[in-house]
């Protein structure tokens, strides 16, 4: 051996390798030796590097160096070049995929290393045993993603005897940690060619091994565990000690019961809760008649799905017997509400104790003697439905909503009409059950007139169909008269008596009624002969006697149904204004207090027309400033009433000209919208066993079941479950979540059991830390959480709290001890403010105008002393809907004065400002002073204008502003830019997910087709929903995708479009009518 | 200011009060020698402590039973629950008018913050964002400013407690301050006859007026000696390195590098610059007072503290306790 290539560390190095293999091609697979110089350099030597060729290398530019002139101090055979090469220092991840470590048996490190593996739950790890060349036994053991300790303690650690080896080329090439070796990649090569496996020391030193020959096995059966504990060997005995036990009832929770044993007094004591209920609440009860000992009894069974909330209470309330719950884990026994049977058995056990398995049911009566057991064999259950004469219906708001759904737009149709008598249904089937209840309890009324019966006969078919002209006359009429009086506010008392006319005559006895009472309200002395024919409309409509003593119940009763409202309102009014009510006046007097209740439900111009009639008459000023209080105070707090306040021929007119259509129409559309966007969704985001795409799954699961298509909801859910077992714990117990919440909305169960429900799940996760990450993401998402984040509200101190207290005490007093406290500089802006809120707040309670006008009064001068800009905005988020109330345009002007004042200051924090922007907006849309609201938006706009988290909030809140003041254009255009700057601004993760999720609320009001457009945005964007390191840090979902998702399918599937933004607009304005006219009424009768 | 020479004489005897210390202020509490052994470090070592957990896990008291022991006078002990609300008057004190009309901005310190030489801050991190800047001026620099002069702060010993601690980049700073955290659970499932005893005898002191704890061992001075001494013992050798090689042997230094570095790079634990040569003179300050000597292994469970949210702590101290194998010892 003469010569040898002397390795410079540099990339030369591999260009001299390569001129070497070039010219001598068979030169890399002859034996090499590894020569270490006492310089520290390395030298390459082989027998084959003869002087010819090291002359031709030469020419070729690399130059050998000969061996004899050389100090070498160590020395190294290597079977090829590959091998000869020396390791060069790495810089790689420290934090490898796989490795390798090896150790030798006997060495005390190999114990520790397999200890500390399955320490840190390193169990996944593979070994095997090999016999080195020195005949020593080693073990290899074969670790993914290693543990970084063991790592550098293999490193840093000789002592520790173990070495390891980081993958370089596919599984074939190991290098020592911390090396690299200088040609990877052909080394790897090489060795799979060979069906090889390499392990490279940090000397260069290869280990040449045949996979094929390695035994792997789990780390599991390297060890033998011993557990060093005495032992003691029990034995089992026979059982034959019993104990004899006395079974009592117990206290327990009470929950909502569902059985009633009742006599026949308490059965037709039903009749009153039957009319409150909805057909489909009737149909949850069967009874069955029993005879025993004590004579016949009726069990009333109440049967719903599990979820929903029982009506049970209110059963109980008004047969007055406290009724029967299921025991637990039992199908047919039945404990007294609040009892329990202790203690606790076997199911077999009891069902032989008590004889469940022959019984149709068995009730444990609770008795002064004890305990007793009915027990019902071959009960016959029969729908109690069947129990039931319908003769007539008040519900009012279901009727309308049933028939808001089969209005159609229709193009006009002529049709060719054969004079046929109308066809009227006859009520009462033949063969009902004995029908006792209702007919029985009405036995003493005279039968009543049935405008509509419904009956089980077959529905007319079209050839049916007959309108007589005369008919169709009416419903002309009626349309123009209709046409004349839809808008709200409409005063034109000679077109309502008109149209309460054609309505009679066209049976329409409910919106004749109401007609009327438009009428009477508007003039109440030219209507007043009509109010006989109001009275007679409505008790037609109740079944009422129109007896006295009926009406002395009717005040007496705590609580009155739609039908009696209306009909003891048109009684009390007829008897004020013709004298013909037989009461005396503490009897109008609480009649006038009952129909001025706002929660009574009658229509509020019914209510003002009886308490204008009774103290105008009687001259009593102080008693309709008192009536004015209440009408004006349930207004503030409540507004009008759809189902009372409205007429329904407005109901239908709204539904028609709605852009969308009815109920059913926008739900299809919403349902095309939400499936454009799972299409885009699925395409883009969805992949096999990543957790995203089920994430995303579920979240839609939700919106289609939302909107009703629970199977569609389920399809899409499903592929979640097949492949439930590849994800994570916490992702499978959050996917159960989200699937509890697909059925909670399925079933519309009630909030209460969702939350318990929910809560079990998380209750029940035993390992902490996957109970935390689960709850990272529940108490984020709107979906899943069960209580809203907490708000933090700094404790009052107990003087302040005191004297808040005193505003409910002594209201007249409120104003002078607001101002008291808000002079008093001890006192803090946040005390500032709740007082301000807690007086505005009663003073609309109470409807007092002069009331709410001195908390304004003593509040305004002072509003500079609340020093905190949020603090301040909050104020006057209270102040300005407590103005508008007073349609006082000064004052309202004065107050956004004041915000936009706060605007324009220099470092208010946007966020404080929507405290007063968001409910200012609201108010002044409400009470109709649209001038002022476009002052402040346009006053507020330019803030909006930075692309940061909060300007595009306060630009949602602007959005929200704009559309209802139908500015559409303009909010449009800005919901474009809101969008653009969630989607492509520079926010952070938090900061774009929160103002994402603004405007996606911002446009819930929007028509479908623009929502669908700017959803779909952010479902093709969903990629820009990134988390931070924290939320990244759970490694497991990516929490805002999901929860933008939940936003998105919110703002296309929700339900405000159900609820009809018309509807409530329409409201909005009649109640300012109503308003004008009560205070003009009030002025002209008080005088001022 | 006592000299290397002075304390080297009466080392042994404050280290002996210190640790007598606390071993009697845990008969007054039950299963909390965890939280006392840790409040003891980082007095010692004058780092703030923050301690995390529900309401009526025994973080006041453990407060204020450690302050009264130390038979410090009422304004050396400056205590204040915060909320979003408060202002940075109550924490600095109030604006001195006098001064104010003559166009200086001078706060009144007495009995405030500035003033106290220990510090208890109930729900810290429910301050808002002016309190929290002037918190890292004290906490970090041990000053603040009057009428713009920076003025230093008597402040030795600084414990915070929090029943959450919020994920908002504004409050990562003050959170980094505190270098351990230590998480307080309820004991009532495991001590629950102990609880009762030792609760209805808090009653009793609480009534009778009597505050058994209060003769502690040890004085404020013997934990402000301690800390000098260790300081002058780091200087002593002019170097850090030399530091190290003397206390700190090379075999636990590396236990101690590999098991930062698995915290950093598996439980995504941040552990800054600042905070890693703080960790250094924790263990240094725990070695010596609890051993007198060098660091040994079972001191590096001081790293089970370094967890910075809520659900790290836990994780990380049950991370480092198998990496230690402390289980097995």
């Amino acid at each position: 051996m003469k010569y040898g290539l002397r390795l410079t560390g540099t990339g030369g190095d591999l260009a001299a390798l390569h001129t070497l293999s070039v010219a001598a091609p068979t030169l890399p697979e002859s034996p090499w030796r590894t020569l270490t110089l006492d310089d520290g350099a390395t030298v390459l030597a082989s027998a084959s590097l003869t002087d010819a060729l090291a002359k031709e290398l030469h020419a070729r530019g690399v130059s050998l160096v000969a061996l004899a002139s050389l100090a070498v101090t160590a020395s190294r055979e290597a079977r090829g070049l590959l091998d000869a090469l020396p390791t060069t220092p790495s810089h790689r991840d420290p934090a490898p995929d796989a490795v390798i470590l090896r150790v030798a048996v006997a060495h005390p490190g190999a114990h520790r290393t397999v200890e500390r593996l399955l320490s840190l739950g390193r169990d996944d790890v593979r070994v095997c045993e090999l016999v080195d060349g020195a005949g020593e036994r080693v073990m290899l053991l074969r670790v993914a993603r290693p543990p970084v300790y063991l790592l550098m303690r293999a490193h840093d650690e000789p002592s520790e005897g173990v070495t390891a080896y980081v993958r370089a080329g596919d599984d074939a090439l190991w290098v020592a940690l911390g090396r690299a070796h200088p040609m990877a990649s052909a080394a790897a090569r090489a060795l799979q060619s060979q069906r090889r496996m390499a392990l490279v020391d940090r000397d260069g030193a290869w280990t040449v091994l045949d996979p094929a020959a390695l035994a792997w096995r789990s780390v599991y059966d390297a060890v033998s565990a011993r557990f060093e504990a005495p032992r003691t060997q029990w034995q089992s005995a026979p059982g034959e000690t019993r104990f004899t036990l006395r079974l009592r009832l117990a206290p327990a929770t009470p929950a909502d019961p569902e059985l009633w044993l009742l006599d026949s007094a308490q059965f037709l004591a039903l009749d009153a809760l039957l009319d409150a209920l909805t057909p489909a609440e009737r149909e949850r009860f069967t009874v069955a008649r029993l005879t025993g000992p004590d004579g016949t009894r009726y069990a009333l069974h109440e049967k719903v799905r599990a979820g929903m909330a029982r009506l049970g209470v209110r059963v109980s309330e008004a047969v007055s017997a406290a009724g029967f719950t299921r025991a637990a884990g039992t199908d047919n026994l039945y404990l007294p509400v609040g009892r329990q049977l202790l203690p606790r058995m076997r199911r077999d056990e009891l069902r032989a104790l008590l004889g469940l398995d022959a019984a149709h049911l068995v009730a444990v009566l609770d008795t002064p003697e004890g305990p007793s057991v009915v027990c019902v064999r071959n009960a016959d259950e029969a729908p109690l439905t069947r129990w039931i004469d319908y003769v007539a219906t008040d519900r009012r708001a279901e009727l309308d909503r049933l028939v808001e759904q089969s209005v159609f737009a229709w193009p006009e149709l002529s049709i060719d009409r054969t004079a046929r008598p109308r066809a009227r249904a006859e009520s009462a089937p033949a063969e009902a059950p004995k029908r006792t209840t209702r007919s029985e309890a009405r036995e003493a009324a005279p039968a009543p007139e049935a405008p509509a019966a419904i009956s089980d006969e077959p529905a007319a078919t079209p050839e049916a169909v007959t309108v007589d002209a005369n008919e169709q006359r009416l419903r002309d009429e009626a349309r123009a008269l209709e046409e004349k009086l839809r808008a709200p506010g409409s005063d034109d008392t000679g077109a309502w008596a008109a149209l309460a006319t054609v309505k009679a005559s066209l049976g329409e006895l409910d919106d004749a009624a109401g007609c009327i009472e438009a009428a009477v309200f508007y003039t109440p002395d030219a209507h007043a002969e009509r109010l006989g024919a109001l009275v007679e409309l409505r008790a037609k409509l109740m079944g009422a006697t129109r007896s006295d003593d009926e009406l002395t119940a009717l005040a007496e009763r705590p609580r009155l149904t739609p039908s009696e409202a209306a009909y003891f309102g048109a009684r009390v009014l007829e008897g004020i204004l013709r004298g013909a009510t037989s009461g005396d006046g503490r009897f109008l007097s609480r009649a006038e207090r009952v129909l001025t209740d706002p929660e009574t439900p009658v229509s509020r111009r019914l209510a003002w027309s009886v308490a204008r009639a009774l103290h105008g008459r009687a001259g009593d000023a102080l008693g309709l400033t008192r009536a004015r209080e209440r009408i004006l105070g349930g207004l503030n707090e409540k507004g009008l009433h759809d189902a009372y306040d409205m007429p329904h021929f407005a109901r239908y007119a709204l539904a028609l000209d709605a852009g969308d259509g009815a109920v059913d129409r926008a739900r299809t559309e919403q349902l095309a919208s939400l499936e454009q966007l799972w299409t885009a969704a699925q395409e883009r985001h969805v992949r096999e066993a990543e957790p995203l795409g089920a994430y995303l799954r579920l979240v839609f699961a939700v919106g289609f079941t939302r909107l009703g298509a629970i199977a569609r909801g389920r399809d899409v859910s499903a592929p979640v479950e097949a492949e439930e077992q590849g994800h994570e714990p916490p992702n499978r117990l959050l996917f159960k979540l989200y699937r509890a919440r697909a059925a909670h909305v399925a079933t519309q169960g009630d909030a209460a059991a969702w939350k318990a429900n929910a809560e079990a799940l998380v209750a029940g996760i035993r390992d902490a830390r996957v109970k935390d990450r689960v709850e990272f993401l529940r108490t984020r998402s709107e979906w899943l959480r069960t209580r809203e984040p907490a708000e933090f509200l700094p404790n009052l101190k107990p003087a302040i709290e005191r004297a808040l207290a005193d505003f409910e005490a002594s209201p007249e007093e409120a104003p002078a001890r607001l101002a008291a406290l808000l002079d008093d500089r001890e006192v803090y802006a946040f005390e500032m403010r709740a007082a301000v809120e807690r007086a505005a707040r009663l003073a609309l309670r109470l409807g007092r105008d002069e009331l709410t006008r001195a908390v304004l009064r003593e509040t305004m001068p002072r509003l500079r002393r609340v020093n905190t800009p949020g603090v301040r905005a909050a104020v006057l988020g209270e102040c300005i809907p407590a103005a508008a109330t007073l349609q006082d345009p000064e004052t309202l002007d004065r107050l956004v004065d004041e915000v936009i004042a706060l605007v324009r200051t220099p470092g208010t924090p946007l966020r404080d400002l929507l405290l007063a922007v968001t409910p200012g907006l609201q108010a002044l849309r409400r009470f109709g002073a649209a001038a002022t609201a476009k002052r402040l938006l346009d006053a507020i706009e330019p803030l909006s204008r930075p692309r940061d988290r909060e300007s595009v909030k306060l630009r949602a809140a602007l959005l929200s502003g704009l559309w209802q003041l139908d500015e559409g254009e303009r909010a449009t255009a800005l919901l474009d830019r809101c969008v653009d700057d969630v989607l492509d601004g520079a926010l952070d993760p938090p900061g774009r997910y929160d103002a994402g999720a603004a405007v996606l609320t911002a446009t819930r009001h929007w028509p479908a087709t623009a929502r669908t457009a700017h959803a779909m945005r952010f479902v093709e964007g969903l990629a820009r929903f990134t988390d931070t390191f924290t939320a990244s840090a759970q490694k497991l979902y990516e929490t805002h995708k999901v929860l933008i998702a939940e936003r998105v399918i919110d703002a296309v599937a929700d339900t405000v479009t159900f609820e009809g933004g018309r509807v409530r607009a329409w409201l909005d304005d009649e109640e300012q009518a109503l308003r004008r006219r009560v205070l003009a009424d009030w002025r002209q009768a008080c005088g001022r | 200011m006592w000299t290397l020479n002075e304390l080297e004489r009466e080392i042994d005897a404050v280290r002996a009060r210190i640790n007598q210390h606390r071993r009697a202020l845990r008969e007054y509490f039950v299963n909390r020698d965890e939280e006392i052994d840790l409040a003891t470090v980082c007095a010692a070592a004058q780092e703030p402590l923050l301690f995390v957990g529900p309401p009526g896990t025994a973080k006041s008291d453990l407060v204020v039973k450690f302050v009264e022991s130390l038979g410090l006078g009422e304004r050396d002990y400056f205590e204040y629950m915060l909320t979003k609300f408060t202002e940075p008057g109550e924490i600095l004190g109030p604006i001195d008018l006098e001064q104010l009309k003559q166009g200086r901005f001078v706060r009144r310190t007495a009995a405030k913050l500035p003033e106290a030489r220990v510090a208890f801050l109930d729900e810290i991190f429910k301050s808002n964002s002016a309190i929290l800047n002037t918190l890292l001026t004290i906490v970090n620099e041990r000053k603040f400013y009057q009428d713009g002069e920076p003025t230093p702060v008597a402040l030795r010993m600084l414990f915070a407690a929090t029943n959450d601690i919020p994920e908002q980049s504004e409050l990562d700073a003050l959170a980094d301050r505190f270098i351990v955290k230590i998480e307080t659970r309820p004991v009532k499932d495991t001590h629950f006859t102990e609880l009762i005893d030792a609760g209805i005898m808090n009653e009793v002191y609480r009534a009778t007026e009597q505050r058994p704890w209060a003769r502690g061992a040890a004085s404020f001075d013997d934990f402000l000696k301690l800390k000098r001494f260790m300081d002058l013992t780091f200087a002593a050798r002019g170097n850090g390195a030399a530091d190290r090689e003397q206390w700190f042997p090379a075999p636990v230094f590396a236990e101690f590098r590999r098991v930062v570095r698995t915290l950093e790079t598996e439980d995504r634990v941040m552990v800054s610059d600042r905070k890693l040569v703080k960790l250094y003179k924790l263990l240094r300050t725990r070695a010596f007072l609890f051993h007198g000597g060098a660091v040994q292994t079972p001191d590096l469970a001081l790293l089970a503290y370094v967890g910075n949210r809520r659900h790290e702590i836990p994780a990380v101290a049950e991370k480092v306790r198998a990496l230690l194998n402390l289980d097995a010892t």
